[in-house]
């Protein structure tokens, strides 16, 4: 599947490096792809991964946040099919969604939050010189091993 | 069953190593949004700081220092959890392991503040604000 791109932004990586990008993260919101790519526009980012989840490459599911409003905010993670397209290109112990996994919002919620400190780690080493994320540990199994 | 409890809550969020002009920082990160009681987290850092003072992080990761910081959700949540940390020692002295921020001052759009003066240490008499670098 090819992603259109317009000549004034900066370049989009092909869909299977978005794929990569979400099974990087486990759980992806529109923003967040949208300040890993660093694309102005929040629509360019939503079309890219709706175009990905259209396909079949992709989960989406809904959290929902009560405020003043009602808002939704999607959420995409690798579906089987997406995960089957990264193993094809070697990459191993992939996560993904069957079809119909639901994950509360609680869980969505803090998972958002920790991928959002993660990216703004990863985005300063593009900002700050001498800079850089050397180790970043995140899922249950890693950060349970090393205390045995 | 106190067993189980320490199975269950020395698992942070995250483990992160951050290099800066050379050096190495090691972090723990706890995402805090205000679902677990107070009486938990101070379990928690209680946990973490009787590892820490076995030397668990040399143990275990090989590393010199280490700062656990907690993200919470409002800053009424952070100076209860300081409070609460404060009480990690026996003395009421709290301890500079412990950092913490307010979600406010994490912005994907804007991944500079994280590094400003947004951290305050556990320390009952210590309202400075510091920055992950120093």
């Amino acid at each position: 599947m090819k992603i259109k791109q317009t000549q004034t932004e900066k370049r989009i990586p092909d869909s299977k490096a978005i794929l990569r990008i979400v099974a990087q993260y486990r759980y992806l919101t529109v923003n967040q792809l949208q300040a890993i790519l660093r694309i102005s526009s929040y629509n360019r980012a939503r079309n890219i991964l709706f175009a990905l989840w259209k396909h079949g490459f992709l989960e989406r599911l809904i959290l929902t946040k009560a405020s003043r409003w009602v808002t939704y905010i999607y959420v995409f993670a690798l579906s089987q099919h997406g995960g089957r397209q990264l193993s094809s290109s070697g990459q191993n112990r992939i996560f993904y969604l069957k079809p119909g996994d639901k994950r509360s919002t609680v869980f969505l919620e803090h998972t958002i939050l920790i991928n959002d400190f993660r990216i703004c780690l990863e985005r300063l080493e593009n900002l700050i010189k001498g800079f850089s994320l050397e180790s970043w540990k995140q899922t249950r199994r890693e950060v349970k091993i090393k205390f045995g | 069953m106190y067993e189980n409890f320490r199975k269950q809550f020395l698992i942070p969020d995250a483990l992160f190593i951050i290099r800066f002009r050379g050096r190495g920082h090691f972090f723990m990160l706890e995402m805090d949004r205000g679902t677990i009681s107070l009486k938990w987290m101070v379990a928690r850092y209680q946990e973490y700081y009787d590892w820490w003072k076995n030397k668990g992080h040399k143990s275990d990761f090989k590393v010199s220092s280490i700062r656990i910081l907690t993200v919470t959700q409002s800053q009424k949540r952070m100076e209860n959890l300081i409070k609460g940390c404060c009480r990690v020692k026996e003395s009421g002295t709290g301890s500079a392991l412990f950092w913490f921020t307010t979600m406010k001052h994490i912005d994907i759009f804007k991944p500079r503040l994280l590094i400003k003066p947004i951290w305050r240490k556990a320390l009952p008499d210590d309202s400075n604000l510091y920055s992950l670098l120093d």
